[in-house]
């Protein structure tokens, strides 16, 4: 069944790149990494994606709500206020939705507060610090609440926690909201600060890597967590005269049913969310340009999805994981990696794939080592997560 | 929106309340003390926590009460706090000794676990997520329901909304005891118990729950179970801001 494209009017990012969207495209463009020292202290050597300078401050107003995934959100927000607020104006307030993806929220509120009573002596009964606000700070609406606050946004507000695949998700939750009626415009979008909680588990898993990540490359060394606040605008129908950044043209979901941490080591289910994308598009895989690989760097997850791709699209299609430039964002990579999809569609590039060669010998793809310049139509951008939950995007150019 | 939805069954697990049946009787069983999540391997069960084996009881109860298959039916697990005592558990480890967390806690950290451990036992290969909102948890996994039925997308949806208790140090932040509850839901009438609209912005009817589920995320949800057992109608509050419109069983509806 072909679905209703809705256009995507505005994106607004910062990551590892940079601290705001320019300046992350523009560094994806020359090939450079946000990749540097964790923010904090852990036992081992590990590099992550870390947002570049401090993180200002929330509001006053909206202080209590604390945590990096707060002010990270804060941050990116600011990237895409202008086309919300344009939205909020067009369709009223009621009539915007905000659907966000994360894996860990406030989390790291909760280890700060717990590291302070721990390290003064575990009392009992437990005395926090006084700046802790559990429920403001820590579970996952926290930071969703932030950003509606910030927009203005009155619609229907809820987060998809997927893990890794959380903020591709949220584009297939919105357009269910288009589609019924339910809102006209829906801010979708992934966020993800770096915490101990993150950076430690993928460490005891045995998948991190102490130096920047090569994704599909030979004996690659794992992967790095990154932090994100990634967002994109999805409306009704575009200003009347407006080319939109791009369409959304088809979302895929599906799951391996095979392990928790581990994907189907033929790519099954990653296929399955790839042919699913398409087929709502009603396109074949050659009409394909560019596909932004989940690509994570890890043996296994290089491994089955370079199969699944190259069952799927043969191996002339540009492939690259951005993953090289930012590391791993977690619950914001969805939304993140969609909006470097977008950026191919609408400047004519496709990133180098930096790090991945020599590739892997079983890697059979076209992953390019330069800059690509050349115009694309459609692009797909694969998200897969802990549970074997998979979710692919596809994305066509805003004159269609 | 007027399209409506059909309750088919349900499920529910609190510990000494293993069932609906027990809960409708305003029972106990004290011998209930972990879900009996039977689908699940005794390996793969071990390292997951009381939430998850809460939400893939209560999902595995709800299809089995309407007559799903497994391996086929879409499910939403909704959470406000999610997997709250593995998180805390692994902030310990990292104060601890070498300052490394457990791998098998890890994978089963993520909101998602209840999801793909489902999926996995389960052998199904089709769509799950898994939702958090505060305090309209319940009432945007609903509505998540709602939309995946009245697009076409899914025939069958399976929600669940659960919650574990907080553990130390940070227990007294949100004092809820354990529970979760699912419901079955459709766009085919067959075997339908209610309808249920669109939930809405509003003030609905509130019934009355055991009072140690008061305020919980699933009070919605028991409010609905309750008032479907009655053989209620109207609006009903799903939390302090939505409602949904419970409409009678289709072969209870006079024909015109």
């Amino acid at each position: 069944m072909t679905r209703v494209p809705y256009p995507i009017t505005g994106y607004g990012v910062c990551a590892g790149l940079g601290r705001d969207t320019d300046t992350v495209v523009a560094a994806l463009h020359r090939g450079e990494r946000g990749l540097r020292q964790v923010p904090f202290e852990v036992p081992f050597e590990a590099v992550t994606g870390t947002l570049p300078g401090p993180l200002p401050p929330l509001p006053p107003e909206l202080a209590h709500r604390e945590s990096r995934t707060s002010r990270l959100a804060a941050l990116g927000y600011a990237s895409i206020h202008e086309p919300v607020s344009r939205a909020i104006h067009r369709w009223g307030a009621h009539r915007v939705g905000v659907v966000l993806g994360t894996s860990t929220g406030g989390i790291d509120r909760t280890e700060w507060a717990h590291f302070e009573w721990f390290g003064a002596g575990a009392s009992e009964p437990p005395v926090l610090p006084a700046e802790y606000r559990y429920f403001d700070q820590h579970p996952f609406h926290a930071f969703a609440d932030v950003v509606a606050a910030l927009s203005g946004a009155t619609g229907p507000r809820y987060v998809v926690s997927t893990a890794c695949s959380s903020s591709a998700k949220v584009f297939a939750s919105a357009r269910r909201l288009l589609d019924l009626g339910l809102a006209d415009a829906v801010l979708v979008g992934g966020v993800d600060g770096l915490c101990n909680t993150t950076v430690r588990g993928f460490h005891s898993l045995g998948v991190m890597a102490s130096e920047p990540c090569r994704p599909f490359g030979a004996d690659r060394p794992g992967m790095n967590v990154g932090e994100a606040a990634a967002y994109l605008l999805l409306e009704r129908r575009p200003d009347a005269g407006e080319r939109p950044r791009a369409w959304l043209r088809g979302v895929g979901e599906t799951s391996d049913a095979f392990h928790m941490s581990s994907p189907d080591p033929e790519g099954d289910g990653a296929r399955r969310a790839m042919e699913a994308a398409l087929a709502e598009a009603g396109i074949p895989a050659a009409e394909v340009g560019y596909v932004n690989a989940h690509g994570t760097g890890t043996k296994y997850n290089d491994a089955a999805e370079s199969k699944a791709i190259e069952r799927l699209f043969g191996q002339e299609v540009h492939v690259v994981s951005t993953k090289a430039y930012t590391g791993h964002t977690l619950g914001a990579c969805g939304a993140l990696e969609a909006i470097f999809s977008i950026v191919a569609l609408e400047q004519g590039w496709i990133p180098a794939g930096v790090g991945s060669h020599p590739l892997d010998e079983e890697v059979r793809l076209n992953i390019p080592e330069r800059v690509v310049e050349r115009p694309v139509r459609f692009a797909l951008s694969n998200a897969f997560a802990f549970g074997g939950n998979n979710a692919s995007l596809l994305f066509e150019r805003g004159d269609r | 929106m007027s399209a409506t939805i059909h309750v088919t069954g349900f499920g529910l697990w609190s510990p000494g309340i293993p069932s609906v049946a027990t809960y409708l009787a305003r029972g106990r069983d004290d011998a209930a003390e972990r879900p009996a999540c039977e689908i699940v391997q005794s390996r793969m069960k071990r390292a997951t926590s009381l939430l998850t084996q809460m939400s893939v009881e209560v999902m595995t109860q709800a299809a089995r009460d309407a007559g799903y298959r497994l391996d086929e039916v879409a499910t939403i697990f909704g959470s406000t706090h999610g997997e709250i005592q593995i998180a805390v558990e692994q902030m310990q480890m990292m104060q601890e000794g070498s300052g490394v967390v457990s791998p098998a806690r890890f994978k089963n950290s993520v909101h998602n676990t209840a999801a793909g451990l489902f999926s996995i036992s389960a052998g199904n290969r089709g769509f799950n997520t898994a939702i958090a909102a505060g305090e309209h948890t319940f009432a945007m996994s609903l509505l998540e329901a709602w939309t995946l039925l009245t697009s076409g997308e899914q025939a069958r949806v399976l929600v669940s909304i659960a919650e574990e208790p907080l553990p130390p140090p940070i227990a007294r932040c949100s004092e809820h005891v354990a529970l979760a509850v699912a419901l079955a839901l459709s766009t085919d009438p067959a075997g339908s118990r209610a309808t249920l609209s669109c939930p809405a912005p509003g003030e609905g009817k509130r019934r009355h729950v055991p009072p140690a589920f008061r305020g919980h995320s699933a009070e919605g949800a028991l409010g609905l179970l309750d008032a479907i057992d009655a053989g209620e109608e109207g609006s009903f509050a799903l939390d302090d801001g939505w409602l949904v419109e419970l409409g009678p069983r289709p072969d209870r509806v006079a024909s015109p």
